[in-house]
């Protein structure tokens, strides 16, 4: 799925001056793309990823999934979007608390049919959070919390996953641990990726880098 | 489909609601099905079984004795337009006059041994309004025996009565019939001696009963005083528990023979017990419904962060409500086994009962009653489904 941003202007920044790389431009993320989306705080990162995945209406410009206006779309069509093509890790991560990790992971999993436990728990192992798949996610440290976040995104289909700041409460083995399975499942899905982070990050290897 | 969503939902309670409401709903739906089986069995025994047999009621209508009438006989009498008016009346099938004898009569009986003489009187009503008509129920001039009619309870007066302090045989209804009665009448100047026989025993009618034909003939030839008016009237009702009747009489301040007045009174109440019974059930079942539908309300307000999250994470607002379902379906259908066990149970004993008192039951409402039942139910369950799509609907954000 190819994602086209034509004039994109979210309505809280209409009135502001900004020169930017991101709004009101043209840009195309071709599928498979890897890019980087730069901005300091309260410039339009979330609000941006939320446009993606049709949680927020309230913009300028438009949006399109293969040409095709995302303004069209029925609540029925965004479902099955976020099933099949659009995966998120939410900067506030967005986990049910009075669930355990392992069942906030299976949430996604059951989504698109029956869930593959082995790549869960592979994944778990991977990003070191075996040991608490089965903690109630309340209990948990942000770090934990935003493994699971990452895992929960992972383990769906999707031809994009975006990725909201998320390893702002990682230290830098875990970031690197994340990264590579995350730079698996894309690969493995032939999935781009839209990540946002407050400065610059050689993360991934970036086709397209916007700064906001 | 997903325990887990379950889990979400009734994370926050609501189950035990969910257990009241469906106790409300599963009282409030059986009692409405078991009264209208009873009000459909109390209508068919008192009502509908009657013209299914051809059978009507019979009322015997007479004025209360008062100070004027002991003073006037004629005004206890039913003048004209009192006639015509009870004709009038929408419960009246039939009426009839009740003719009294207007001349004397004395009987002497020899039987067994034993003989007495005794003054009598006789009434005739037509015979249409007779419970039996004997093969020997026919007088005319040339006949030399008049047929009399009398009342079974004046049997039963004589045998555990009257016999027993005079020491006289208990007599049958067989033996009764070859009783030789001679029978005197006089009057206007005239008299006569015929002979008399026992006809038959009347259970409707508490009197000395002639053929109307006799009493004409009788009353033209030895009556010396001008046409009285008639003092009973009997009519005929299709439904004796119609309320009308009871009102009428009392009105118009008639007697009447209570007993049957008062067991369609009976019949009149325990319809409406039963109808207030049935009221106050479809009131439980309204408010379980009610109870049902606030408390899915309350569930899906209460998991509104969640419910959004699952939007937001790619569920559709149909998975949601299909799950909450699964969770409801069960209730109804205990609640179904429930009401259909109630049911049956009640109206098998209620039945029994009715057959133990020799009052054989129709039965055919049950499968249409059981069905108005499941059409509930079946209602409860849409009800629901579009109550819980309209509220997780109205959650979405944005």
């Amino acid at each position: 799925m190819d994602i086209t941003l034509d004039k994109l202007l979210p309505l809280p920044f209409k009135d502001r001056i900004i020169n930017s790389g991101l709004w009101g431009k043209k840009i195309l993320f071709t599928r498979g793309m890897m890019v980087h989306v730069r901005a300091p705080s309260a410039q339009g990162k979330t609000t941006f990823l939320s446009i993606l995945y049709g949680i927020r209406h309230d913009y300028n410009g438009e949006v399109r999934f293969n040409g095709k206006d995302t303004r069209s779309l029925t609540p029925g069509d965004w479902a099955a979007l976020r099933q099949q093509e659009l995966s998120i890790v939410f900067q506030d991560l967005r986990l049910f608390s009075h669930l355990t990790a392992y069942e906030n992971i299976l949430i996604n999993a059951y989504l698109t049919g029956s869930p593959d436990h082995e790549k869960i728990k592979h994944l778990a192992h991977n990003l070191g959070i075996n040991g608490i798949l089965y903690k109630n996610t309340a209990i948990l440290s942000r770090g934990e919390q935003q493994r699971v976040a990452i895992i929960r995104a992972l383990i769906q289909p999707f031809s994009w996953l975006l990725l909201d700041e998320p390893f702002s409460h990682l230290d830098e083995g875990a970031i690197e641990k994340a990264r590579e399975s995350i730079s698996f499942m894309c690969k493995e899905k032939q999935a781009g990726l839209i990540i946002t982070s407050l400065g610059n990050d050689t993360l991934f290897e970036y086709q397209q880098k916007v700064m906001i | 489909m997903n325990k887990l969503l379950t889990k979400i939902f009734l994370r926050k309670k609501g189950k035990w609601e969910l257990i009241l409401g469906s106790l409300g709903f599963l009282i409030g739906l059986a009692m409405l099905l078991i009264c209208l089986q009873f009000l459909f069995d109390i209508d068919f025994i008192f009502n509908r079984r009657l013209s299914l047999e051809k059978q009507l009621d019979y009322i015997i209508l007479s004025k209360k004795v008062n100070l004027t009438s002991v003073m006037n006989k004629n005004s206890a009498g039913f003048s004209d337009r009192e006639i015509t008016d009870i004709k009038a009346q929408s419960f009246v099938e039939d009426s009839g006059i009740i003719t009294a004898n207007e001349f004397t009569a004395q009987a002497t009986v020899s039987a067994f041994g034993k003989g007495f003489i005794t003054e009598l009187f006789f009434e005739s009503v037509p015979d249409r309004f007779l419970d039996v008509i004997p093969d020997t129920w026919a007088w005319n001039e040339e006949s030399d025996t008049v047929p009399v009619m009398i009342s079974r309870d004046f049997l039963l007066l004589y045998n555990f009565g009257f016999s027993q302090a005079r020491d006289f045989p208990f007599i049958s209804e067989e033996m009764l019939k070859l009783v030789h009665v001679e029978l005197e009448i006089a009057g206007n100047g005239k008299d006569k001696i015929l002979n008399a026989r026992i006809a038959g025993l009347s259970d409707r009618i508490a009197s000395f009963l002639v053929p109307d034909s006799f009493m004409t003939w009788a009353n033209k030839h030895f009556s010396n005083s001008r046409q009285p008016r008639p003092s009973r009237i009997i009519i005929s009702v299709r439904n004796r528990s119609n309320p009308d009747i009871i009102t009428y009489i009392h009105n118009h301040q008639y007697e009447t023979s209570k007993e049957k007045l008062r067991l369609s009174d009976a019949g009149f109440t325990i319809s409406i017990i039963l109808g207030i019974v049935a009221l106050i059930g479809i009131l439980l079942v309204v408010l379980s419904f009610i109870i049902f539908m606030v408390t899915l309300r309350l569930i899906i307000s209460r998991s509104y962060e969640e419910i959004t999250l699952l939007i937001d994470l790619g569920y559709t607002i149909k998975m949601l409500v299909k799950n909450l379902m699964i969770v409801i379906l069960p209730l109804f259908g205990i609640i179904s086994t429930a009401v259909s066990i109630l049911f049956i149970t009640s109206i098998t004993l209620f039945h029994h009962f009715l057959l133990e008192k020799g009052i054989t039951h129709p039965g055919v409402m049950y499968p249409v009653i059981l069905f108005t039942g499941f059409l509930f139910i079946a209602a409860g369950i849409a009800g629901n489904y579009l109550s819980m799509v309209f509220s997780i609907g109205g959650k979405r954000r944005r």
